[in-house]
């Protein structure tokens, strides 16, 4: 103690201030969290519901046509253009 | 290339149509008398009910094997399909029903194997379908309207059926015109 200068005493007595009362914030948050949490869920009733996870996504599926692209003359994806049962017209692959 | 049968064997089928002469007076009255009767109005032109132009009609067949009816083949552009229309005229609804059991028993010969299921068309509709003895899909709709009775057989390659619905609105097509003819 004898090496350090007023100032230097000064800012340590400053910083230990300012940790305290850090801490005892942060014990009144707590405290207040533990007291606060059974008042909030009194007088509700305990869902025994399960909650089910969301089914996880399907794969989207893109359907060609038979040519492998989305479609020729208009027909769109999934159909082909020939001439069948009922004459020249789009058909599904 | 298609090689066509004919829809159904046409002499079991025929020898169930009988009394050809009454049945002729039942169903076309004003045509009775003399003059041979005219049964082009009740086969089905596919092309009417396909919207297309795809299929060619064979001369009709009046009277075939000497029974009262008609026999029309529309066969498609491709060659690889062919409609045959058979409509025989019976004496009564009784000869009919008994000409339907024959032709059901002559096409599942000719089918081996093949599903027969019951559809909405006519009075005891019903729907024969497989794979004939030559290889080809096979589909034949056959039903009774009155004295008449009908079979409609849709041949295409292997691997080519009618599709249900082209089956179900050329049968109810069918229908329709020998109701007409019926006048009923």
């Amino acid at each position: 103690m004898q090496h350090m200068s007023h100032a230097t005493i000064f800012a340590m007595g400053v910083c230990m201030k300012s940790r305290v009362r850090g801490v005892a914030a942060g014990m009144l948050l707590v405290g207040s969290a533990i007291l606060a949490a059974p008042a909030a869920h009194a007088g509700q009733v305990v869902d025994q519901q399960v909650t089910r996870a969301p089914a996880p996504p399907r794969p989207a599926v893109q359907m060609f046509d038979c040519q492998g692209s989305t479609g020729d003359r208009g027909c769109g994806a999934g159909f082909f253009w020939r001439d069948g049962w009922r004459g020249f017209g789009c058909y599904p692959c | 290339m298609l090689t066509r049968r004919p829809a159904l064997r046409r002499s079991r089928l025929l020898v169930a149509a009988t009394a050809a002469v009454g049945a002729t007076a039942l169903a076309f009255p004003a045509l009775a008398a003399a003059a041979p009767v005219d049964y082009g109005s009740l086969p089905v032109d596919p092309n009417v009910i396909t919207d297309s132009a795809a299929y060619h009609a064979e001369p009709p067949v009046q009277d075939p094997d000497g029974k009262p009816g008609i026999e029309v083949v529309y066969t498609h552009r491709d060659g690889t399909r062919a409609i045959t229309d058979i409509v025989l005229v019976l004496p009564d609804a009784d000869a009919a029903n008994v000409a339907l059991d024959v032709s059901r028993g002559e096409v599942l010969d000719d089918i081996p194997g093949a599903s027969s299921r019951p559809i909405a068309i006519g009075r005891n509709g019903t729907l024969i379908t497989g794979r004939a003895t030559n290889g080809q899909d096979a589909s034949v709709l056959i039903f009774t309207e009155g004295p008449m009775v009908a079979a409609v057989r849709f041949n295409g390659a292997a691997g080519d059926p009618v599709p249900l619905d082209l089956v179900t609105d050329y049968g109810k097509q069918q229908d329709a015109n020998i109701l007409a003819a019926l006048g009923t």
